[in-house]
């Protein structure tokens, strides 16, 4: 797996780290403290690997993971701390109510507020559904209530979210409300292309890229849906390979891009507005700055 | 905990759908077929004894069970007990996958035999089915618990397992008192290692399953 990391988070008390993991033929060193972080990687990148190390599901052939100092594995207990939604099967329980049920009973804490969740997703109707029989839509939003209603968390792993098919812009301002107390990891399949110098990602704090696959235009649509609408504007830019222009961190549904040459300014315009609508995303307003 | 046990087992069981465990069991299944056709030509005396001591019991079912060991358990014991995520206990989990295992190698074992009497024309009496339908429950415990076993030493452990079976069960000395295929030809009527009868073969054969999955249990952290 090739990877980089970028960060700005202060990493004074970190919560969950890889100490000289061995992934493939490279070590990694990655400390995740409070905060929204992000990896992204296709499937052949080592996302699964993380994500099941990062859960204690498997250990590291050389190195260790820790979350707040002790391994997950071996520790059913410390794992109970981590809510997460995962890209494997659930257990095949003979309903989804049944499942919130034995979870709740595990954790010790009330099935009810989960229930309540999917009832204020307009997903209720799932609590009756097979666990076997769900697909990867409501496998991912089942999953979801439980990690988002988790009594005390001290990690969120969240495997491609956006997959539950919810609308991403309060998917990612709960997310955001849950990081401010905890490491939330997010996981996504993205179509990858080095950032821009200068320019910032603009899905969490901390991003940690697998650097694999040029970037493909099929695989924009989910790309844009996990990175709000401004993801647009910063897909069009690397696209292209614009130099000289940033897309700046602005509220939600609201772009606001500095573009050194005015040639793209149009161009970038109605290709953003294209995918907005195709995309069904909500957005406010295009703003373009001067640069400073 | 018991649901939890269920719900894995229902899961190990939902894994071994599809084409890529179907097919290979279903061509082991129509070789058997063949196997035993080949040696009622051959000879009609007990070509039902010298079809299941030789190819099926021998070859065809080691192999359907190392299929199923490697779809339900994977290449480590770790990477299949995904729902551990949720809290559960890893021992739990095992023993629910190990459930589910178990049945789907026990079921095919049956299914084993029963193609080979099909084949052979119904020779023995319901008495001597009763008999073999025990041994294939048998055969199946013992060899699904040796691939636990493996798969829970190391990585592809169950594949290794499968060879040393091979190489060591084959003979009658002390290396094969270990090892299912030596227990198992000797209840099917062939010779035992170290001249044990078919009761001592039984009871050491149940006592190897029951270390092996012991041991597994044992190695898997909680």
């Amino acid at each position: 797996m090739n990877a980089h990391a970028t960060s700005s988070v202060d990493h004074a008390s970190p919560l969950l780290a890889f100490e000289r993991v061995l992934l493939g033929f490279n070590t990694f060193d990655w400390k995740f403290g409070i905060g929204l972080h992000s990896l992204l990687g296709d499937e052949t990148s080592g996302t699964r690997d993380v994500f099941a190390l990062a859960h204690g599901i498997t250990v590291p052939r050389r190195g260790s993971v820790l979350l707040n100092g002790y391994s997950p594995h071996g520790r059913p207990e410390l794992r109970r701390r981590i809510a997460s939604v995962g890209p494997e099967p659930l257990p095949a329980m003979a309903s989804v109510a049944r499942l919130v049920g034995r979870i709740s009973e595990l954790h010790g804490w009330a099935a009810e507020p989960v229930i309540e969740q999917l009832d204020a997703w307009g997903r209720r109707a799932l609590l009756e559904v097979p666990v076997g029989e769900l697909d990867l839509a409501a496998r991912t939003t089942v999953q979801l209530a439980l990690a988002l209603h988790h009594r005390s968390p001290l990690l969120l792993l969240l495997w491609d979210p956006f997959a539950s098919g919810l609308d991403p812009f309060m998917l990612r301002a709960a997310l955001e409300k849950s990081a401010a107390e905890r490491p939330v990891l997010v996981f996504l399949r993205a179509p990858l292309t080095p950032p821009l110098p200068g320019s910032s990602i603009p899905f969490g704090d901390n991003q940690v890229a697998a650097t694999r696959a040029p970037s493909r235009p099929s695989r924009a649509s989910l790309w844009i849906a996990c990175n709000g609408v401004e993801g647009v504007a910063h897909y069009f830019l690397q696209q292209r390979g614009v130099c000289g222009a940033e897309v700046l961190a602005g509220e939600p549904g609201l772009v606001r891009l500095r573009v050194d040459d005015p040639l793209y300014k149009d161009e970038l315009c109605r290709n953003v507005l294209a995918f907005v609508s195709a995309n069904a995303l909500g957005l406010r307003g295009l703003r373009f700055e001067e640069d400073a | 905990m018991i649901a939890w046990t269920i719900a894995e087992a229902r899961l190990a069981l939902k894994e071994l759908e599809g084409r890529a465990t179907l097919v290979p069991l279903g061509a082991a299944l129509c070789l058997g077929v063949l196997v035993a056709w080949l040696e009622l030509r051959a000879a009609s005396g007990f070509a039902l004894e010298r079809s299941l001591h030789g190819p099926i019991f021998g070859l065809l079912f080691p192999l359907g069970c190392f299929v199923l060991t490697r779809k339900v358990l994977g290449p480590d014991l770790d990477r299949a007990l995904q729902s551990a995520r949720f809290g559960a206990n890893r021992r739990v989990l095992l023993a629910g996958r190990v459930c589910g295992l178990l049945v789907a190698v026990t079921a095919f074992a049956w299914s084993l035999c029963a193609v080979a009497l099909m084949a052979t024309g119904f020779p023995w009496g319901p008495l001597e089915v009763a008999r073999l339908v025990g041994v294939a429950t048998a055969a199946a415990f013992a060899h699904g618990a040796m691939m636990v076993l493996g798969v829970s030493l190391l990585r592809f452990g169950a594949g290794l397992s499968l060879f040393l079976d091979w190489l060591l069960g084959n003979g009658t000395g002390v290396l094969a008192l270990f090892w299912p295929r030596a227990h198992v030809r000797n209840l099917l009527g062939g010779e035992g290692p170290l001249g044990f009868g078919a009761g001592g073969s039984l009871a050491l054969l149940m006592a190897v399953a029951t270390s092996c999955l012991a041991v597994a249990a044992l190695r898997t952290k909680p």
